[in-house]
């Protein structure tokens, strides 16, 4: 049998001798026998000692000082420490697996796809189920999402000239102000989702953050636009919150996203095309616009996640229809959407302080309602709603649009 | 029926440790719990009084166990050891700049050690020292560093505040266990280069898992058989045979 060499000459544990001598054992198999040179002076102490920690053993121990070769047996701690190792799934979308946290495993923060050792942590997450949080479209909205960022400070032109009449500028400061209460739920909801769902669901994660990054720059650009010409902020409804509340406390994942992405930010979808429409300035129209691109895509993944539901489980639109009437009973008794916001969106719309104009106005908001309505309904006939159901759940949504 | 074994809770990690075997264990169809001590000496106690069936023992905690239950008229034995507690050694360290070249060339010099009760910072190496011809309070001077008296050496403090007590040149010498110059180099207590080793003490070894003969034999036997077995087979280097600590009995 010929030895297994490795010369270390004067490399030393301080200075990483360990790693060419892992390196050198790992090509052995337990058992095989490795001669170990070197000339430095503490060679012989730290090799015995590494060794012991390592789970090899010195064949025969040597007078430290006598500068003859260590002969370690490889033993196989690293091998059985391995042993009972399982890949997360693999790192591929076609790795997925259905429920990653159903063994003891307990792959937790692990990269999906790597080799992971038993015994880890238990962590806090308690979605873990691949068919209540995955929709195949989410690698694809992520990635588009991703490429479609846009910087608050450069996508608007901040400086653009234009000066409003006192009203309209107050009722554009009234939108905006509702706008930002809106977006904030519209942040938090998917924040708090995501914190719970098991990372092992990497693009469902990293969409959901990016949507909550969205969010973030709207809330940012709507306060911008909003505190552009004055220096405050328009009302907030006792109501408009309360029907916001009711979204934040949906648990369910589903749930939360159903109402929130295909119901609320469904309806924004309308808003926000109205107001790039009625915008009064350049800004105003800037903003509304890179928003609704946003969150069209909220609403995709909304309705691509649920239909993959409903698709998987036909009890998903009981609990969808379960949990509109629910919020319609905790809303019932509110006065819905803020008296301010209604009343500035008619003048937007109107563009004129006649009575001609705000008539035509208040025909541009009735016609916006009934656009978001039919959006609606065609969202819970595409997830399999039989038509006249889906106009029994619209008309229940909240008065609040979002 | 659970074993119920003492620990000594030298640091946090402790519970740590002893949490993470007992999930382990009980997986694995083990049944086992632990108490925690704060020192070597009440843990001995209560295992030959038979208010635990074993204990976790450093080697000074395995003599005393000895010696206590010897007088009480039982034995002691221990149940199963890491293999990484067999076989230690502590080395007498110099700085590389120094002249000496031996232990006895540190006559009528300072030697730092480790806490009072560390067998392998403190305990073995006077000996050790001895058996060169060195007599502490004599023609050595031997300068202790306390740190975590009554845990038996298992808290390293001690002996990495002599380590730096050596680089600041406040002593010509130090003495510690291997695995801690291999450790202190790596982590720059001790800056590449800067020591030399002069001595090193014959293996030792350190903790045992400790039973009383006549307390649980039945279910000590079962429960050593079925540990090495499950972490033989399961993989995982925390537990191998019993035996192995006769020789630091000798020759304490």
């Amino acid at each position: 049998m010929t030895d297994h060499l490795l010369d270390l000459e004067n490399l030393g544990f301080e200075r990483g001798a360990h790693i060419l001598l892992q390196q050198a054992l790992k090509t052995l198999d337990p058992g095989e026998e490795l001669v170990v040179h070197g000339t430095d002076p503490a060679l012989r102490v730290h090799v015995e000692a590494w060794c012991r920690r390592s789970g090899h053993r010195i064949s025969q121990r040597l007078d430290p000082g006598a500068g003859e070769p260590a002969r370690i047996v490889r033993g196989q701690a690293d091998l059985d420490r391995w042993a009972g190792a399982q890949r997360a799934g693999g790192a591929a979308v076609e790795g997925i697996v259905s429920s990653p946290s159903a063994d003891r495993l307990r792959t937790g923060l692990a990269a999906r796809g790597a080799l992971v050792e038993g015994g880890g942590p238990k962590t806090p997450f308690d979605i873990t189920d691949r068919d209540l949080v995955w929709a195949e479209i989410a690698p694809a909205l992520y990635a588009h999402a991703a490429s479609a960022q846009w910087d608050p400070n450069t996508a608007v032109d901040w400086n653009a000239d234009f000066v409003l009449p006192s009203e309209i500028e107050q009722a554009v400061v009234q939108v905006m102000t509702y706008l930002v209460e809106n977006e904030q739920a519209a942040l938090v909801i998917p924040a708090k989702l995501l914190a719970r769902i098991h990372p092992h669901f990497r693009e469902v994660l990293q969409l959901l953050a990016v949507q909550a990054a969205d969010e973030a720059r709207h809330m940012e650009v709507f306060t911008r636009r909003a505190l552009l010409r004055g220096k405050e902020m328009g009302t907030s409804s006792a109501s408009g919150r309360e029907s916001l509340a009711t979204l934040l406390t949906e648990a369910e994942f589903s749930m939360a996203s159903f109402l929130l992405s295909v119901l609320g930010e469904g309806s924004f979808l309308n808003l926000l095309e109205f107001l790039d429409r009625h915008a009064p300035d350049p800004v105003t129209r800037q903003v509304t616009r890179l928003a609704r691109r946003d969150e069209a895509r909220h609403v995709a993944f909304g309705v691509a996640h649920l239909q993959h539901q409903a698709e998987k489980d036909p009890s998903v639109r009981s609990r969808m229809r379960a949990a509109v009437e629910r919020r319609y009973a905790a809303l019932v008794d509110t006065a819905g959407l803020n008296q301010d916001v209604f009343d500035s969106l008619v003048i937007l719309a109107a563009g004129d302080w006649t009575p001609a104009a705000i008539a035509n106005g208040y025909d541009a908001v009735q016609k916006l309602q009934s656009e978001m309505d039919d959006g609606r309904q065609r969202r819970l006939v595409h997830l399999g709603f039989p038509a006249d159901e889906a106009a029994d759940l619209s008309a229940l949504h909240t008065r609040n649009f979002m | 029926m659970t074993l119920i074994m003492g620990a000594v809770a030298y640091d946090p990690k402790v519970v740590t440790i002893w949490n993470g075997f007992r999930t382990w264990l009980r997986d694995h169809d083990l049944p086992f719990d632990y108490v925690l001590y704060s020192n070597c000496e009440r843990q001995v106690e209560d295992l030959v009084a038979g208010r635990i069936q074993a204990a976790w023992n450093s080697p000074l905690a395995w003599i005393r166990s000895q010696r206590l239950a010897r007088s009480g008229g039982r034995a002691v034995r221990p149940l199963v050891m890491r293999d990484t507690d067999r076989d230690l050694t502590s080395v007498i360290v110099v700085r590389s700049d120094s002249a000496y070249e031996k232990p006895a060339d540190l006559k009528d010099q300072a030697v730092g050690v480790g806490a009072v009760d560390s067998p392998q910072g403190t305990l073995i190496p006077r000996s050790f020292l001895r058996t060169a011809g060195l007599t502490p309070g004599e023609n050595v001077t031997i300068r202790r560093y306390d740190v975590g008296v009554g845990l038996h050496g298992d808290h390293i403090g001690g002996e990495r505040d002599a380590a730096r007590a050596l680089i600041a040149g406040e002593v010509e010498a130090v003495a510690v266990i291997d695995a801690n110059h291999l450790l202190f180099g790596r982590e720059g207590t001790f800056p590449a280069g800067s020591t030399r080793i002069i001595g090193q003490t014959a293996p030792y070894d350190h903790c045992n898992m400790t039973v009383v003969d006549g307390s649980t034999p039945e279910l000590g036997d079962f429960w050593r058989i079925t540990a090495v077995h499950v972490v033989r087979g399961r993989g995982g280097q925390a537990v191998a045979g019993s035996g192995g600590s006769d020789r630091l009995a000798g020759g304490a």
